[in-house]
């Protein structure tokens, strides 16, 4: 008999813990499609009453430094006042603990499981008296708290995936308005009488580089290339806002000339860099195919390099500050007889600012060199050379500023048109 | 940083800067100026001799921080420039918007010089 009533109490014991094991497999399942942590911490306190067979059951999740999340199953049987309280105690002085509280004259058996990174999981589930709690219910709460701990983060995973998948898709769109402002197309040499080609590379999805070109009603072209201080979202807003005014001021000045619009421009938007603690460098020419004239007006830019079809290449130099930075723009017009073979190279400090793995930069005096090597081949052979060369010489270093280049070569010069 | 009072005054607030200025710098830069926009007739100085890179947002820094000052009646003054910083601020023509001075020796006395003559 009493071997009998042995085996009984063995095939129970037996049957318990399978019943428990499955209902750890259903916890785990049920949850692992849930990444919600609000709606996963309900289910999971539900749970966890069934496999613990205790009356009622709370999880206390914090998370960081913000408001702990409290869920208990059945919902409302304790006081959530009075598990905050206790379980904020518990967490300022004990790192990971096993102990008996009452809470709201109920005795509780709660868990903690925490770690530096994440903040920490606390679950508490009724017990009729001390001593029912014992070490197999405990080995299983145990369990059931380090699943939630990993639920938990899992969710706060996916939660964190989620908001940077949605912070990128924001850049995107950003970067897609950004280039919309920029040119769609080229002019033609037919109607400029000049060979452009440009090459822009932000250094991430937005920047502070601009350029804008514009052919001229009687052959010719007006271009401007600018960079904005800083770089990513701030300095992409002032892009938008510096080339707007930018084509405002060659729309609506008379006569534009590259002085004017640069002083136009700088009146405009002074107290706007102001406020926003920034500047603009922006180089703007005009090109007269009837007389073979290039008109310029540099505030702060650099690199600028003219090179004569039959000369030694050299700098255009800023005769002004960047916008942005006096109140009164300095920068007057410059002019330059070009002829055809003549080649205009406009880039930003993003090139001449390239580094390699020594962290060297690639600096201005090979600049001169290399585009005088280059100047046999079209504007689009220049403009590869150069990026190519600048590219080789960063040996994979990753670009750390938007990268500008505009890059004309005079077809037609004014013998044409006399 | 350091304050210096001249006889007769002005006080000059002085900090000295190295290495790389540059977008990791600038913030702690901004917060420098902010911290120490002078009164009328005080200076910031900014000595710059350990300095061998500035990036366009430490410019853009300094920019702020001398538009801030002249606006109370001061200045953002600057020092000892080594050549690749000296570079930077010839091609951006910044050599036009601030008081460059060569040595701290040199800027203090322009200064009290500047102060004695508006005192007179």
């Amino acid at each position: 008999m009493s071997s009998s009533s042995e085996l009984d109490l063995l095939a129970e014991a037996l049957s318990e813990a399978q019943d428990q094991l499955l209902a750890i497999s259903a916890l785990a399942q049920s949850t692992a499609q849930q990444f919600d942590i609000e709606q996963l911490l309900p289910i999971l306190a539900e749970h966890a009453k069934q496999i613990l067979n205790a009356e009622a059951v709370f999880i206390v999740v914090n998370i960081d430094n913000q408001p702990p999340l409290l869920v208990d199953f059945p919902t409302n049987y304790f006081d959530p006042k009075e598990i905050v309280l206790l379980t904020n105690t518990v967490h300022e002085t004990v790192d990971a603990f096993q102990r008996i509280c009452l809470v709201n004259n109920t005795p509780v058996y709660i868990i903690e499981q925490k770690d530096n990174d994440n903040g920490c999981v606390k679950l508490g589930f009724q017990v009729d008296t001390p001593e029912t709690a014992l070490s197999p219910t405990l080995n299983l709460a145990q369990t059931i708290t380090d699943q939630v701990k990993i639920q938990v983060e899992n969710s706060l995973l996916h939660r964190a995936l989620l908001a940077q998948a949605k912070f990128q898709a924001e850049m995107e769109a950003a970067r897609q308005m950004q280039a919309s402002l920029l040119p769609k197309s080229i002019p033609s040499s037919a109607e400029t009488g000049l060979d452009i080609t440009v090459h822009f590379q932000p250094a991430s999805k937005v920047g502070g580089d601009f350029y804008d070109l514009k052919s001229h009603l009687h052959r010719g072209a007006a271009f401007a290339v600018g960079d904005i201080s800083g770089k990513g979202m701030p300095a992409a807003l002032l892009m938008s806002m510096t080339l707007n005014a930018l084509r405002n001021s060659f729309r609506f000045i008379q006569n534009p000339t590259p002085e004017k619009v640069l002083t136009q421009v700088n009146q405009n938007m002074y107290d706007d860099f102001t406020r926003a603690g920034g500047f603009a460098t922006v180089f703007v020419g005009s090109y007269n195919a009837h007389k073979g004239e290039l008109s310029y007006g540099n505030a702060g830019h650099s690199p600028v390099v003219f090179c004569p079809a039959n000369g030694n290449a050299r700098f255009l130099e800023a005769d002004g500050t960047a916008l942005g930075v006096l109140s009164e723009s300095l920068s007057k017009s410059q002019i330059l007889d070009i002829s055809p073979g003549d080649i205009l190279v406009v880039g930003t400090d993003g090139f001449t600012e390239a580094e390699n793995p020594a962290r060297e930069m690639f600096g201005y005096s090979k600049l001169l060199n290399l585009i005088e090597e280059l100047r046999e081949g079209s504007a689009d052979e220049i403009k590869d050379g150069i990026v190519r060369t600048i590219n080789q010489f960063a040996s994979g270093y990753p670009q750390s500023d938007d990268q500008t280049l505009l890059v004309i070569k005079v077809i037609e010069g004014k013998e044409l048109w006399k | 940083m350091n304050t210096k009072a001249l006889s007769p005054e002005p006080i000059i607030k002085l900090i000295e800067l190295s290495g790389r200025f540059d977008a990791h710098v600038a913030p702690e830069f901004i917060k420098w100026t902010d911290e120490n926009i002078p009164a009328s007739q005080e200076y910031l100085l900014v000595d710059l001799k350990k300095v061998n890179f500035i990036d366009s947002t430490a410019l853009a820094s300094l920019v702020r921080g001398m538009k801030h000052c002249r606006e109370k009646g001061g200045d953002l003054a600057l020092c000892n420039l080594q050549q690749p910083v000296q570079i930077i601020f010839e091609l951006t023509r910044m050599d036009q918007a601030f008081r460059i001075y060569t040595t701290q020796e040199d800027a203090f006395e322009k200064a009290r010089a500047e102060y004695i003559e508006k005192l007179l």
